[in-house]
Order: structure tokens, then C-alpha cells, then sequence
């Protein structure tokens, strides 16, 4: 309960902590902002009307507290590029975020886990031996790279699925894969050395000395024990996901979030990429959270302290 | 293994051939399991026949053995006590009877383990599954690293019992708690859901100790089981060991380096040199008048043992590493009596006076 | 510890050093005595040969080792690319040739292809791998200065120093590492230098906690404990004693963390944040290219190719030294050894 209770507060510090240094961040590159929205030939006049407007002239701290404010009120002001409305972009963009997060989420764990036990039981068979080079593969090539191999081969070529697009299953296939492979990969590879490393303890041979199946020691006993540090890591997972999606969702046209936040960056639309900045922080500091609190709970040696 | 183990490197003089340490027919126990009834009586038979047993580990620079010709009995009722140095091959021999080695790079080459009229060491892997905990149980030196971590202790425990037997997870439970009683766990019915991290390390020795005789074997074999614990509570465990086996008729295989363990618990000492068994005699003989220099070199090195004030003598050397493992006689470049034979001829178990005694010297002295 | 258990133990366990009181056991006759003497001389032998053994067998391993000798060939091959490439092709990456524009690899003075401005492929990816090298070095320098540094203060100090030091840390590293980029290029611009920056500031939060844990590691062995005890000065253990120690990880990891680089600049630079024309990035060939791959795909793939051979070069260097280097991997053969 006390680690549970300290990681908490931890995450509210840097939760707050980086909203600070994300909202002086883009501050300092604010003026950037206001020349790149208005036309070259604007006077002074009309720019600190326009940065008036914005409330740029305010002290930095007083700005933060109103944004804060304005947070609680979900008034998040509107896209300088489109003038949509930045709360509904947030719901709408997220929704396919989401879509397109979980499953690869959940294509890390469900490939990931059982192709890094098979290595393990199978250690140095050629199946070992082709999983890991698998897995090799799967860190070595960027995903970007993966993107355009798949949209290359099953869209170009064999025409099964789209290369683009939202929101069929059909089109969730392709980058849900790419977004996931660098996940399964690692997920293969640390299955494999925390089911080698546990099958080396001493707790194991106590177990078959106990006349206990080969299938329940490996396939309960010390899948169970390796899990712990994958489930402690499943937090990072979700925020490579977060990082990764950048990427992905620009290359397959996915609309969500992390499209939302590299096309306000490369159009310097600095009301949304303030705010979904913040949001991806909170996702990944909150996930984070939540795995340690997994972890604390799957733990039993921390589970009780 | 060898087609026939009888073509073992020592010919007649093996003491230990099932024949003469019995003292019974020549095969060994035609009859199944061996009643607990008439273990408790004057006759002692052989449970579980160790012979010829050779154990090899391969190592890049070639195979070498680690158990080499290696022969005794565990009788009904008994506690035999495996002496030696770490390194010497004890844990090895033991793990070879459970079928418990680290395969590859360890393994039986050749030799019988028979128990109950079979063969171990060419038992497929199921039927070993079945004798384990159920009637040859082990336990192991570091309680706190042979407890599985992520599990209670009644989970464990419950899982073993309903591996062999058909128990409800209730019965099982009324089992466990009622053995962990019997091993002096305190609170047994609390510590049924304690994870071992929770526990002391001599409770969860108790525990082990207990998950092994939850399903009442007939051979208990331990490796060094306080060698990890608090000498109180070293004492402790040891006397509840004592008692166990004498409440159940159960016999004993105790791995040890501490004599003072041997003398406290052994009914029979096998003393083991470099992957051998030097000397084997009962535990009053081995204390009063040992055979074999290296077993007296380890006696000279234990104080105030059978009341004799001795001054402590450390036996000069090192166990020989297994590259450079001498021709002769393995104790030949330690041996402050050794004779030019000693390093070209393998000295083979001579007997004793008793069957199921005998020792490997060519120059004994007196003690 | 009884009185008789101790002693029993000490001698069952000891024995080094001993070897030479076997020179005066009574051994019957001088023949035994010179044979016992000898075996003793054999046993030293072998002892000092399995030492020196040690740092001849770690070179052996390194010799052996398949994926540091195959990462190492391929890192060659990659390097000579970057440095010698664009100098062997003439260099010139800007000039664009609208005569010449998507032609296959292959083609006259072409060895790659050309573009769709018609500049050459060939010198594009031999500058662009230059460009990928330069900034992962840039990044890995960096890293493990920043790292070492920030790992051994925390890891030594202790106390409120350590747990500040540490929660920042701790959080980089486990920051989404494209976010971040996204995070810096928002607040700085384009370019590689937020690039730089914010891998930059990710691997060192990945050295630094290694370097910790190793110092923390350290500081409880005899030699620092001695150097302390001895009066010696925060700066000079740190300095003469761990330092040393924690070069070998630091080494490791940071080869590691180069091919986060490589991927990581490429990422970004081919969603447009990294690098900005006309430096040539590989990321950003391959998004260049991507409009054409159905008919030229040459424009997407060589450089994609030439990122995954960077890429599986500098990871099969950083798994092979790891292999070589980390002690736990060799945990098998020592446990067969204690049996």
C-alpha cells in the first residue's frame, strides 16, 4: 500500500511538473506562433491584437493558471488552422487512438508472450533459433519502414487491404501489426531470458522434486514468476505504443491522436500541440502508474509491505 | 549406460554387491513395497540399492566423472549419512537418485539405482514423476531460494498432494496444515497462505521439510538441509528430522560436511573423496576406529568428538580439480601415508568387518 | 557458529594455500614425497593457467562470438559507405537533373537510380548514412558523458541527491522517445538538433541508471569500503576506483543505445521533423520515395535498406559485446562448476 502510495504522488509531481515545462516550452517558442498565423505584412498593431487575443501577454505563470483553469472546464479553445474545437478533436481523435492502441496492445502480449515461452522451452531448436532472429528482425527495422514494406505488399501488390484510412477492421490491420512490432519483439525476447532465468532457480527443482509436471512447473510455476518483470515493463509498453504512434498514424492516415499532435508541430498550431502534448504525457505517466501498480499487485514479495 | 553394469571397474572386492550387504537373496527386493511392520524389527533390508553408479559432466575440455563407482545401501529405518567435502560428488549422487540432474551437461552413465525391484536410472521420466514426494521425497540446502516466490505455501503444497493423490483442495488443505503442525510451524493454518518471503529461513525449511513428508515417502533424502540456517536453528530442525523419520519407519539419506551432524543423527556414515566413497561403516565405527586416512584427517580435524581432546589437524591440500584427477589413488597427493602403489594402482572398497562396510586404502593406519 | 562446526567447516571448505604444508606431510620414502610435491607443482599450474585463461577465454568468446564478428563485418562495410562513399561518387547531393529523373538502379553513372529530382541515389544514401552515423555518434558521446556522470553522482551520493536525480531519470527513460522528439521540434523548431537533443537526453537517462546501479553495486566491495576506511577522497575513489569498473557496462549499453539513434532520427526525419532539405536523411528518402514505390520502389528501398544494415550492424555489435562482456550470461557453465 506505502509503494502504491508514494508511486502516486510521484506521478502527480511529474504530471505537474511537465505541464509546466510543456506550457513554458511552447511560450518560448510562442512568437514562432503568432508570425507563422499571421501574414508577413501585418503591423504591429495587428499583432499584439493577435497575441492580446491569446492572452500572450499576460505573465507566464498567470496564463498557466487560467489554462489550468480552463482544463477543469474542458474550454480548450479552438485549432488555429481549421478553428475546430479542440475538446472535440480530443473525443473524436481519441476514440481512434484508443481503437488503435489496444489492439496493438494487446497483439504485443498475445504474440509477444507465447512465441517468447516456445523459445524458451525449445532453447537452441531451430525454433528457438528462427524466433529470435524473428525478433531480431522485428528491433532492427524502424517502423516506419515496416509501413511501407506491408502497405508495399498487401496493399500495393496483393491488394488484400487498404494502405490507408479509418475505421474498418480491415483498415485497423496493417498499423495495429506495424505498431505492435517492435513490442512483440522485445516482449519475445524478455519472455524468453525471464523463462531461462527462472527455469535455472532453485524453486524449480524443489518443484519436481515434488513429482509436479513439467507442464505445470514451466507452464504455471515459472511462466508466472517470469511474468513479473513483463507486467512491471507492460507500462513502458504502452508508452512506446504512445511514442510509436506518432509515426504510425501519420504514414497509414490514422486519425488520431498522435497525427493530431506531429501536424499541429509542422503547422506550428500551438493551442493543440500544447494540449495534446499534455494529453500524450498524461497517458504515458498515468500508464506507467498503472503498471506499477500492476506490478506491486502481481508481486506478492511487495504486495504485503 | 553399460549394458551391464556388473563389468564395473572394481571386480570382487565390492563390498557392496547387493549379495553379500543384505545379507538376503541375491536379488534385491523381489517383494514390492516394504511394509512399514517389519521395518521396525531387528533385521535391516535395503529400501533403495545404489551401484556402480557413475555420473559424468561434459565440459568443453572432454566428459569427466563426478560420481565415479559409487555403491551403498539406504536400509529400512535407517539415517546414512553422506560425508565429504563441497565438490566431492554428494549432492550429485543424491540428485542421481531423484533423476534430478541438470541434463545436459550431467549425467548417469552407467550403474543401478534400484528401488522397489526397478531400475531409476532407466525409469521413464513419468514413473519417476510418480515416485517423487510420493515415496522418495528430497529437500534442499537453501530454503530461501527452493521455495517457489510467487506461490503460498499451501498453494505448493496442495498442488503436490493432488498430484498424486485425489484430495479435494479441502482434504489436501487439512493434510498440509496438520503436517506443517507436526514439523513445528507455528500457526499452521496462517502460514498455509504465507508467500515465503514471509517466512523466517528456518520456517521455511519447515516447510519444505514438510511438503516433502506430506505424502508419508519411504526415503527422505537431504542435502545439507542447516547448512543455510542459524545453528539454533540448525538443532532444531536436525532433532525434528530425527524424529520424523523414527515416527514414520522412514530411511535417510543425509548430505552433509559438518561431522558434528553425523555424529548427532547417523545410524551408517558414507565418507566421499573426490566423486568416490572412501570408507562406509557405521557411525559408532567410523568415529572410533576409521580406516581410511582421509576419514581420519577429517576426524582429527573435529574437536572434542567421542569425548578424545585431539589437536585439530587440517588435512594438507586440495581436492584434486577433475583435469588432473590422480591415476591411482585419488587421495594419493594429500595422503601422509601414501606408498609408490598408491599412485599407479586405484585401491578398490575393501570390506569390513560388517557388510555394508568397507574402505579404500592399500596402507591403513591405525587411528 | 559451535566451536567444532566451525572449525569442521573452515577445513572442509579451505585448502589454498595450504599446498605447500603437503611438501612436509610424512609421506613414506622421498619418492612419494617428490611425487606429492610434484602433483602440488601441476595444481599451481593448472590454477595459473585457468587464470590467465580468463582474459584469453573473453577473447576467444569475443573471436568466437558469430553476432559480434558478423556485426562487426557489416559495421565495416557500413562505415566505409558513410566516409568513403560520397568521396568515391563525387559528393554532390544537390544537383538536380530533370533529364534524368527516375531512373532504375544501375543505369549509366548511376549506381542506385536517381530521384525524382534526378539527383544521384547513390551519393543521397552514402551522405545520408554519413548523416545517420554522425548523429547517432553525436548522441552516444553525449549519452554516456552525461550518463556516467549523472549515474555515478547519483549512485555515490546517495540520500536526496540520488532520489532526485533518480525519479528524473527513472522518467526519461521510460518517456516515449518519438514523443519527446515531437515535444522538442514543437518547442524548438525543426532540424536534427532537437533530435539530437532529445535522444540525446534519453540514452543518457539509460546509461545513468545502469551506471547507478553498478556504482551502488561497487561501493559495497572491499576495495572502495578499504579506500574509504583508508581516509581517501570522494573524488579520488570515484575517480581511481569505480570509474574504471563501470566503463566495460557503460561501453556496452551505449552500442546498444546507438541503434536507438539510428531508428529514431530516421523516424523523424521521415514524418518531416528531422532533418530538413536539402541534408539528406535516410528516413527522409524513404518518405520521398514512398509516392513513387508502386513503379520506382529503388527510391524507397535502398535507403531503407541502408538503414536496416546500420541499424543490424551497430545492434549485433551492441548483442555481441554484451554477450562477451555481461558475467550473468555465462551463468550456466559456473553453476555446473559449483555442483
Amino acid at each position: 500500500m506505502k509503494r502504491i502510495l508514494a508511486r502516486t504522488l510521484y506521478t502527480l509531481i511529474v504530471l505537474l511538473l511537465s505541464s509546466i515545462a510543456v506550457f513554458y516550452a511552447i511560450r518560448l517558442s510562442g512568437g514562432d506562433a503568432v508570425s507563422a498565423r499571421l501574414p508577413a505584412s501585418a503591423s504591429y498593431e495587428e499583432r499584439e491584437e493577435f497575441r492580446e487575443l491569446l492572452g500572450l501577454n499576460d505573465p507566464v505563470h498567470e496564463q498557466y493558471f487560467r489554462y489550468m483553469g480552463r482544463l477543469l472546464t474542458f474550454d480548450l479553445g479552438k485549432s488555429l488552422t481549421n478553428n475546430a474545437d479542440i475538446y472535440t478533436m480530443l473525443t473524436e481523435h481519441g476514440k481512434n487512438s484508443l481503437i488503435l492502441g489496444v489492439a496493438a496492445f494487446v497483439l504485443v502480449f498475445a504474440i509477444g508472450v507465447p512465441l517468447g515461452i516456445l523459445a524458451a522451452v525449445r532453447r537452441n531448436s531451430w525454433t528457438d533459433g528462427s524466433v529470435m532472429t524473428f525478433s531480431v528482425a522485428g528491433m532492427a527495422v524502424p517502423n516506419f519502414w515496416l509501413a511501407l514494406l506491408t502497405v508495399w505488399l498487401f496493399a500495393s501488390t496483393l491488394g488484400w487491404l487498404p494502405s490507408a484510412g479509418c475505421c474498418s477492421l480491415k483498415q485497423l490491420i496493417l498499423p495495429a501489426v506495424v505498431l505492435a512490432m517492435e513490442g512483440i519483439a522485445l516482449t519475445v525476447r524478455m519472455t524468453r531470458s525471464a523463462m531461462l532465468e527462472n527455469l535455472g532457480q532453485d524453486f524449480v527443482r524443489t518443484l519436481r522434486a515434488g513429482g509436479l509436471s513439467e507442464a505445470s512447473i514451466i507452464g504455471k510455476h515459472v511462466l508466472r514468476n517470469a511474468m513479473v518483470p513483463i507486467i512491471s515493463l507492460a507500462g513502458l509498453r504502452i508508452g512506446q505504443i504512445v511514442g510509436y504512434a506518432l509515426v504510425v498514424e501519420t504514414i497509414f492516415g490514422w486519425p488520431g491522436l498522435g497525427q493530431v499532435l506531429v501536424n499541429a508541430v509542422l503547422r506550428r498550431d500551438y493551442p493543440v500541440a500544447q494540449f495534446f502534448s499534455l494529453v500524450l504525457i498524461a497517458i504515458v505517466v498515468l500508464s506507467n502508474w498503472l503498471a506499477d501498480v500492476g506490478y506491486t499487485v502481481a508481486n506478492p514479495r511487495l504486495r504485503r509491505t | 549406460m553399460s549394458p551391464d553394469p556388473a563389468t564395473s571397474p572394481e571386480p570382487s572386492t565390492d563390498v557392496s554387491d547387493p549379495a553379500m550387504s543384505s545379507g538376503t537373496a541375491p536379488d534385491v527386493s523381489p517383494e514390492p513395497a516394504p511394509s512399514r511392520a517389519d521395518s521396525n524389527g531387528a533385521a535391516r533390508r535395503p529400501v533403495l540399492s545404489v551401484r556402480n553408479l557413475h555420473t559424468a559432466v561434459s565440459t568443453p575440455d572432454g566428459a569427466f566423472d563426478v560420481v565415479r563407482d559409487v555403491s551403498f545401501d539406504i536400509n529400512s529405518n535407517e539415517v546414512l549419512c553422506l560425508v565429504g567435502e563441497s565438490g566431492c560428488g554428494k549432492t550429485i549422487t543424491a540428485l542421481s537418485i531423484m533423476r534430478l540432474l541438470p541434463t545436459p551437461p550431467v549425467r548417469i552413465t552407467s550403474g543401478e539405482i534400484v528401488f522397489d525391484g526397478a531400475d531409476l536410472t532407466d525409469l521413464p521420466e513419468r514413473r519417476i514423476r510418480g515416485l517423487r514426494a510420493e515415496r522418495i521425497s528430497m529437500i534442499f540446502q537453501d530454503p530461501l531460494t527452493s521455495l517457489d516466490p510467487v506461490f503460498t505455501v499451501g498453494q505448493v503444497m496442495t498442488e503436490v498432494i493432488r498430484t498424486h493423490r485425489d484430495a479435494t483442495k479441502a482434504e489436501a488443505r487439512d493434510m498440509s496444515v496438520e503436517i506443517l503442525r507436526a514439523v513445528g510451524l507455528p500457526a499452521p493454518a496462517e502460514r498455509f497462505d504465507s508467500y515465503p518471503h514471509e517466512l523466517s529461513g528456518g520456517m521455511r525449511q519447515r516447510v519444505m521439510i514438510a511438503t516433502a513428508l506430506v505424502l508419508d515417502p519411504e526415503i527422505l533424502i537431504a542435502d545439507e538441509p542447516t547448512t543455510a540456517l542459524d545453528v539454533t536453528v540448525q538443532a532444531q530442525i536436525l532433532e525434528r528430522l530425527r524424529a520424523e523419520q523414527q515416527e514414520r519407519h522412514m530411511s535417510m539419506l543425509l548430505i552433509t560436511h559438518d561431522l558434528a551432524v553425523v555424529a548427532s543423527i547417523a545410524d551408517r556414515v558414507a565418507v566421499m573423496y573426490a566423486g568416490e566413497i572412501v570408507e562406509q561403516a557405521p557411525v559408532d565405527e567410523l568415529f572410533s576406529d576409521p580406516r581410511h586416512p582421509y576419514t581420519q584427517g577429517l576426524l582429527r580435524a573435529l574437536p572434542h568428538v567421542s569425548g578424545k581432546r585431539r589437536e585439530l589437524v587440517p588435512i594438507p591440500g586440495l581436492v584434486p580439480p577433475m583435469q588432473l584427477m590422480p591415476p591411482g589413488c585419488r587421495f594419493a597427493p594429500r595422503c601422509p601415508h601414501a606408498l609408490e602403489r598408491c599412485w599407479s594402482d586405484h585401491p578398490a572398497l575393501e570390506t569390513g568387518a560388517e557388510a555394508g562396510a568397507g574402505f579404500r586404502c592399500f596402507n591403513p593406519q591405525p587411528f | 557458529m559451535s566451536e567444532a562446526d566451525k572449525s569442521g567447516k573452515q577445513h572442509l571448505s579451505d585448502g589454498a594455500g595450504r599446498a605447500i604444508d603437503a611438501v612436509s606431510a610424512p609421506g613414506t620414502g622421498s619418492a612419494v614425497a617428490a611425487r606429492q610435491i610434484d602433483y602440488q607443482d601441476r595444481l599451481l599450474e593448472l590454477e595459473e593457467a585457468q587464470h590467465i585463461g580468463r582474459l584469453r577465454r573473453s577473447l576467444r568468446r569475443m573471436r568466437r562470438n558469430r553476432l559480434l564478428l558478423l556485426g562487426s563485418a557489416l559495421g565495416v562495410v557500413v562505415l566505409a559507405a558513410g566516409l568513403g562513399g560520397p568521396w568515391i561518387t563525387g559528393g554532390d547531393y544537390i544537383t538536380q537533373d530533370f533529364q534524368d529523373i527516375h531512373l532504375p538502379p544501375l543505369s549509366d553513372g548511376h549506381i542506385f537510380g536517381t530521384d525524382a529530382l534526378g539527383r544521384d541515389m547513390a551519393v543521397r544514401v552514402f551522405v545520408g548514412i554519413r548523416v545517420s552515423l554522425t548523429v547517432a555518434a553525436g548522441v552516444t558521446l553525449l549519452a554516456l558523458a552525461a550518463g556516467i556522470v549523472l549515474g555515478m553522482v547519483a549512485g555515490y551520493m546517495r540520500g536526496w541527491t540520488d532520489r532526485a536525480v533518480g525519479g528524473a531519470v527513472d522518467f526519461i527513460w521510460g518517456f516515449p522517445l518519438i514523443l519527446l522528439a515531437v515535444l522538442f521540434v514543437g518547442g524548438m523548431g525543426g532540424g536534427l538538433l532537437p533530435v539530437i537533443l532529445a535522444v540525446g537526453l534519453v540514452n543518457t537517462a539509460a546509461i545513468a541508471r545502469v551506471v547507478r546501479g553498478e556504482v551502488l553495486a561497487l561501493s559495497q566491495r572491499e576495495f572502495v569500503e578499504a579506500a574509504r576506511a583508508g581516509g581517501y577522497s570522494a573524488m579520488r575513489i570515484m575517480w581511481r576506483h569505480i570509474f574504471p569498473n563501470i566503463l566495460a557496462p557503460a561501453f556496452v549499453l551505449a552500442s546498444y543505445y546507438v541503434a536507438v539513434a539510428v531508428i529514431a532520427e530516421a523516424a523523424l526525419s521521415f514524418i518531416g521533423l528531422g532533418a530538413q532539405p536539402p541534408t539528406p536523411s535516410l528516413g527522409q528518402m524513404v518518405a520521398d520515395g514512398r509516392n513513387f514505390l508502386r513503379l520506382n520502389h529503388w527510391e524507397s528501398t535502398i535507403p531503407g535498406i541502408a538503414i536496416v544494415l546500420v541499424v543490424l550492424s551497430v545492434s549485433l555489435i551492441g548483442d555481441g559485446l554484451r554477450d562477451v562482456f555481461d558475467p550473468r550470461l555465462r551463468h550456466e557453465a559456473k553453476s555446473v562448476d559449483e555442483q
